[in-house]
């Protein structure tokens, strides 16, 4: 469960406080995909991040006692001293996972071969996104965070992710930022909004959706 | 159909949870850390004796030439020994502790790992390498037949773990002193000097007139090397050492070092020197 607690968060912007959440205190539901839509620079990238536990609060607690995934895609743990052999070895131990099959999963699963014992400073970018993806599907999260499905690598590698992320999805949870309104209706069945420092939670996807686009976009879905 | 939210809050798990999870990243931390300093280069962790022996065998044929014999009775390079173990468990300590973030400042963007886990992981492998040095250094002597063992072994528990506390909050504090004044950095190195020298590693206190105690007895790293060769050598006993003003000093810097960490995590997080 993450649990928001009296949180507030602004950041500047030319002067001007925006604010991402004025004294917010709620809970994330389990067992539901939630996807988070709002306007841009409303901060919803910050909030996923703020989940994560890679941002804090400027007041106020979150409290997370589900195992929450970094935002997927995201490999800026991943240091350049380290191999992915490494990194699998450490960030298994950190979530206390059998370190030998969280290696052996993702040295399969990011088809990086011989590079998969070198040094991440000789990755891609792309590269390195695989080793990270990867690494998260190894990990048994409760709740997976996503922010924008990017995609990485060629098509086969892109089918490959799907269907991992799919079958995660069978036992856990998602809550997800994206722009394009067709991701959201396919991954979450509940919808919140985050506009002007509030965050509105909405039981049925559609009805955030609609709420979204005539309000906020000025546009019926 | 409402949102199924779940209020039980599993609050039997809200100590042992963070307290596995706080141990789960010391130690995936340490290994990683003992993995880069000793698991890839060849000779591993025999350059962890590289810089003692350095110190002992160059100042000992160095004091070889000024004076005949240790203050102490037997050989030299053990009274320096006892000095520098005793040093080194504060200095090293001190400055691996202090260095601890920049090299891993990445692995902080796991929400899991804090900046407290790389401190512990970090004082973790510095005292048990210095540890398992002096042990193995003094065995040496010994076979070598140029010390006897120590006299009172449970008396240097001590001033040893003392030594320990004061380089973990030393190295905490300095990490969180440079985050907000950076000509730090230049001045430490000063201080850690006067530090080398005043430190008691190439004498006793007994060399010096009281008017140079005098000053000398504010320096805390003098009281444990004092007290660590009262309790080493059967034949010598310190007039010299206090018990509480190097404990004091010492258990004052780590919990100074612990609630810095707290109160500077954010600084410290974004350690990019």
């Amino acid at each position: 469960m993450i649990e928001f607690r009296d949180v507030f968060k602004s950041y500047q912007a030319g002067g001007v406080t925006k604010w991402i959440l004025r004294g917010g205190s709620f809970r994330f539901p389990r067992h539901r995909s939630i996807g988070i839509l709002g306007p841009n620079g409303a901060g919803k990238s910050t909030l996923i991040r703020m989940i994560a536990g890679a941002e804090r609060p400027d007041h106020g607690t979150i409290r997370r006692t589900s195992r929450v995934s970094w935002p997927l895609g995201f490999s800026g743990g991943i240091t350049g001293s380290m191999s992915g052999l490494d990194a699998c070895v450490f960030v298994a131990r950190l979530y206390g996972e059998d370190h030998r099959r969280v290696a052996r999963f993702v040295e399969e699963f990011s088809g990086l071969g011989q590079y998969f014992y070198e040094p991440a400073a000789t990755y891609s970018s792309g590269m390195k996104a695989r080793l990270s993806f990867g690494l998260s599907m190894a990990i048994d999260f409760d709740i997976y965070l996503v922010d924008e499905i990017t995609a990485v690598g060629d098509a086969r590698f892109r089918q490959a992710c799907l269907e991992a992320f799919r079958k995660r999805r069978e036992t856990a949870d998602v809550i997800m930022v994206s722009h394009s309104i067709k991701t959201i209706r396919d991954y979450c069945d509940m919808g919140a909004i985050l506009s002007d420092g509030f965050l509105y939670f909405y039981d049925d996807i559609e009805e955030a959706i609609e709420i979204y686009s005539e309000h906020i976009l000025g546009v019926p879905a | 159909m409402t949102a199924q939210i779940d209020h039980r809050f599993p609050s039997y798990w809200a100590l042992g949870v963070p307290l596995s999870r706080f141990g789960r990243s010391v130690w995936a931390i340490t290994l990683r850390e003992y993995r880069v300093r000793y698991g890839k280069r060849r000779l591993g962790v025999f350059w962890a004796f590289a810089e003692p022996l350095a110190y002992v065998v160059g100042f000992t044929f160095i004091m070889s030439f000024s004076r005949a014999a240790s203050p102490l009775g037997g050989g030299i390079a053990p009274f320096i020994a006892t000095g520098l173990m005793t040093y080194m468990l504060v200095n090293s300590t001190e400055s691996s502790v202090r260095s601890a973030i920049r090299p891993n400042a990445a692995l902080l963007s796991f929400p899991r790992v804090r900046p407290i886990d790389l401190f512990l992981g970090r004082w973790l492998i510095e005292v048990t390498t210095l540890l398992l040095v002096t042990v193995v250094l003094f065995t040496a002597f010994w076979l070598a037949g140029a010390v006897e063992p120590p006299d009172e072994p449970w008396r240097l528990l001590l001033p040893l773990g003392l030594a320990m506390m004061a380089g973990f909050g030393g190295g905490i504090v300095n990490a969180s002193i440079i985050t907000v004044f950076k000509p730090w950095t230049a001045i430490y190195p000063v201080i850690s000097k006067v530090n080398f020298l005043t430190s008691g590693i190439f004498f006793t206190v007994a060399a010096f007139p009281p008017t140079v105690t005098h000053y000398l007895w504010w320096q805390p790293v003098l009281h444990l090397t004092e007290w660590v060769r009262s309790a080493y050598y059967g034949s010598y006993e310190s007039t010299f050492y206090d018990v509480w003003y190097p404990a004091t000093v010492a258990v004052g810097l780590f919990f100074t070092g612990l609630v810095l960490e707290r109160v500077n995590r954010v600084r410290l997080m974004n350690t990019k020197n």
